[in-house]
């Protein structure tokens, strides 16, 4: 009976989530509120068991029992800054509250700078110099590979996907510059095909995302009628 | 990997040396090595069989590491060389590795041990390429800010999608409905969410000179305080603090869907004519970008995240592409120091697009010099 | 104090985040430590998030707000799970964590599942409007989109769709999404470094 009675209340709010569609109403407004206090209810469940508890409080008790005064100190400290952020709650001390956040913004852009200019442009570069096999991707031989059996498939697959995508990746960066004036030629020349891969691009993600997105409506379809259907029918029917 | 193969050949040869005094080759070789660019907490055995399986079909190793009790693992002689990570879990640690061979009468023969304390690194010569990069960066920032101060002209071609804001807001001020925005849902370690704030601020001025209702729902609790700074800092600058409310940046929730269920919500009640959705997005991106349109909103969208950049192109009316996000804070500030910023950034880009073309025309002729050196990012 | 402080305290704390990526020694020694901070900075944000919350919410009441019925809605839904949860954490045997457990699975779960899924809708008429080709760059969206929904599922004489689709993913959207990453590289790069340097301090409320 428990269960039933869970599963009805789920039930209800997937119905009230979807009565959105038609327009806001009472259900959904009902819902969506709901939705808000049990999810930040449930933030401050994690931040407290996940984040306070096993990385500030526990190892500072830790360190504390250990006789690990620098350590402690250091946790406290720690603690001390979490607790500038009350600052907040003053008129005139508001500012107070800069120092924890810009002691965040500070560490997290620079511990970010490196692997950044790693993953992001060195990587990017090379995997579009050399292929992960380690050939380059303007291969003669992929060339020859249509020469010899000149069919559609070796012609897009084999010959021209290295120099397209070397292309492409060219006139999108060339895209994306600011500061030169749209008279100097390369970035003429540039603007037309790099729209072209832009829009290919969007266009085919938005494709290949689409049915992901359909089947999350039919999971919910499948709990309405293939999980809490059978229970309710096995409860009326005795 | 070529260093590391000629290197084990070497080593083989050196170790072959007196073993062929006493006439009879090794059955085989192996060494036990730090692993470079760590903290101390891997080393690597290598191992290189010299005999045959038919000889020796098995190897077995006695690994020792720390005080834990001795560990043995079998290796099945196929031929090929082995590479093993041990794990010392930090610096300071003996290993120790002693080989048998495992003959094929199922005796076993003593090949002797390799060992060594396990060592941590103080820099990590894999991130230097990085690092060197990241120099350059600053020197050309430094540069051009420096340029820019001094009254240079910077140019910067026109970006549609920061064009359309003063029309937007114009618009929702004609209208008398209020204006939207969503710094996007993510917190400030993604460095797109400091992006978003740094267009916050003109925006918010700009409302603030309109006297237009603003509304800035936020998911995360630090960008909510530096959302409500930044709105409050804005409005001042625009003459208006009696405007100003601490609700109008606020926390909506906390997590991804129930935010984009309560800013829907917020939306589809209040008909806002502009919404801003700016920043990091996941897949929520549709769901707020879609209710904005049903409720008749233009929508200004821009982010970082290419998964989301469809959405935002099919949806929306403009949209900001990657990059331009982050160009925005110097387009609309025309601030000289941003803009040399922007200038180094290009100059960087152009830079690397050289080395790029140049990396690509020398791999043609087989020669990796400029791509290994240059390009390739050691992990 | 204000101003000049917090940007240096950012500019050593960005090359503290640099060291920690240089230094597989200096990592190993300090990071839990700096994330000690970072997580109790986290930790004691949530409070503030939390105080911007029931202050939205507590408004809407005061000024007696048509829905402010939903704002006890969400006070009650709010500490209802925060207090059960918690103890439920700390009494795993008990009826708590058993009432936690189902808070979490039906109504947590089904909801953020349904709103989710709400995506299916939106996502089509997304479709639907960006399929109006009114350019010949949006009639490029449309084609490709078509495309590739046809070829995901694919069967029979529509299968050169799959064909192209795996073409079109393979070689334009990498070579398009490469030359993005790239230049998202380089600016937020140049946005750290801005910030580490105090060019950019938006962050810390703008203005001078």
């Amino acid at each position: 009976m428990g269960t039933l009675i869970w599963m009805t209340i789920a039930l209800f709010l997937t119905l009230a989530v979807f009565s959105f569609l038609f327009r806001d109403n009472v259900l959904y407004k009902f819902a969506e509120h709901l939705f808000v206090g049990v999810s930040v209810g449930y933030t401050v469940y994690v931040s407290y068991t996940n984040l306070f508890l096993p990385r500030v409080w526990n190892p500072l008790r830790r360190a504390i029992g250990d006789g690990n005064i620098l350590l402690a100190l250091w946790l406290a400290l720690g603690v001390l800054v979490g607790i500038l952020y009350f600052s907040r709650f003053t008129q005139n001390w508001n500012w107070v509250s800069r120092y924890p956040i810009s002691i965040t913004v500070g560490y997290l852009t620079g511990y970010s700078i490196i692997p950044s200019l790693k993953a992001r442009i060195l990587s990017q570069f090379y995997g579009t110099v050399v292929d992960p096999a380690g050939d380059s991707l303007l291969n003669a031989e992929k060339i020859g590979v249509f020469f010899k059996e000149p069919t559609l498939h070796n012609f897009f697959f084999e010959a021209m996907a290295g120099p397209l995508l070397v292309f492409g990746v060219f006139v999108v960066i060339v895209y994306f510059f600011f500061s030169f004036k749209n008279t100097n030629p390369v970035v003429r020349f540039s603007r037309n095909p790099a729209l072209v891969y832009l829009m290919v691009a969007f266009g085919a993600s938005f494709g290949y995302t689409f049915m992901g997105r359909i089947s999350l409506f039919i999971g919910r379809m499948n709990f309405i009628f293939h999980e809490w259907w059978p229970i309710f029918k096995n409860m009326i029917s005795g | 990997m070529k260093t590391k193969k000629i290197m084990i050949i070497l080593w083989a040869l050196l170790f072959c040396l007196p073993v062929a005094a006493e006439e009879r080759a090794p059955l085989a070789n192996f060494e036990l090595k730090d692993t470079p660019n760590n903290a101390g907490e891997q080393v690597e055995f290598l191992f290189v069989p010299a005999a045959s399986p038919e000889e020796v079909p098995e190897f077995l190793l006695h690994i020792a590491i720390g005080d834990e009790p001795v560990k043995e693992r079998r290796l099945v002689n196929a031929g090929k060389e082995i590479f093993l990570p041990l794990i010392t879990g930090e610096a300071g640690v003996p290993v120790e590795v002693r080989v048998e061979a495992v003959m094929d009468d199922g005796s076993l023969k003593n090949l002797g041990t390799s060992s060594l304390v396990s060592r941590g690194e103080w820099l990590n010569m894999n991130s230097m390429k990085a690092f060197i990069l990241g120099l350059l960066f600053i020197a050309l920032i430094i540069f051009y800010v420096g340029r820019a101060k001094k009254g240079k002209d910077l140019f910067i071609r026109k970006i549609p999608g920061l064009e359309a804001i003063d029309d937007a807001l114009g618009r929702a001020t004609e209208m008398g409905r209020p204006v939207f925005y969503v710094p996007g849902t993510s917190s400030m370690a993604d460095v797109a969410t400091l992006a978003s704030l740094n267009i916050l601020r003109p925006v918010a001025r700009q409302v603030a000179k309109y006297e237009t209702p603003f509304s800035v729902p936020v998911k995360d609790p630090i960008v909510v305080s530096v959302a409500q700074d930044v709105v409050k800092e804005a409005y001042m600058a625009a003459g208006r603090p009696d405007l100003y409310d601490d609700g109008i940046a606020y926390l909506a929730s906390m997590g991804q869907f129930d935010y984009s269920g309560a800013v829907s919500g917020s939306m589809m009640r209040e008909k806002p004519a502009t919404v801003f959705l700016l920043g990091m997005f996941y897949a929520e991106s549709l769901i707020l970008a879609e209710t904005a349109n049903s409720v008749g909103a233009i929508q200004i969208a821009g982010t970082d995240a290419s998964s989301q950049l469809p959405f935002f192109i099919a949806a929306c009316d403009y949209t900001l592409i990657g990059e331009e996000l982050y160009a925005a804070s110097a387009y609309m500030s025309r601030e000289p120091l941003l803009l040399g910023t922007l200038k180094a950034q290009d100059i960087l880009k152009g830079l690397l697009l050289l080395l790029f073309v140049t990396a690509i025309i020398f791999q043609l002729f087989g020669i990796d010099f400029v791509m290994d050196t240059f390009l390739k990012p050691e992990w | 104090m204000k101003r000049q402080l917090p940007v240096i305290i950012t500019f050593i704390f960005a090359v503290i985040g640099i060291i920690l990526q240089l230094s597989p020694v200096m990592q190993d020694k300090f990071i839990d430590p700096v994330n000690s901070w970072i997580a109790s900075i986290s930790s004691f944000a949530v409070i503030i998030g939390l105080a911007s919350l029931v202050r939205h919410h507590t408004t809407k009441i005061r000024r007696k707000h048509k829905d402010q019925f939903f704002s006890f809605v969400t006070f009650t839904a709010l500490v209802v799970m925060a207090t059960v949860s918690i103890v439920g954490y700390y009494h795993p045997g008990s009826i708590w964590k058993v009432f936690a457990d189902n808070l979490y699975r039906h109504i947590m779960v089904p909801l953020n599942a349904t709103m989710f899924a709400l995506l299916a809708f939106y996502i089509s008429s997304a479709a639907y409007r960006a399929f109006r080709a009114r350019t010949w760059l949006a009639g490029t969206l449309l084609v490709s989109g078509f495309i590739v929904m046809l070829g995901r599922v694919a069967f029979g004489p529509l299968m050169i769709a799959a064909e192209i689709t795996n073409w079109l993913m393979l070689i334009p959207n990498t070579a398009a999404m490469r030359g993005i990453m790239i230049g998202v590289g380089l600016g937020m790069v140049a946005t750290a470094i801005k910030i580490m340097l105090g060019i950019e301090r938006s962050y810390l409320g703008g203005g001078e």
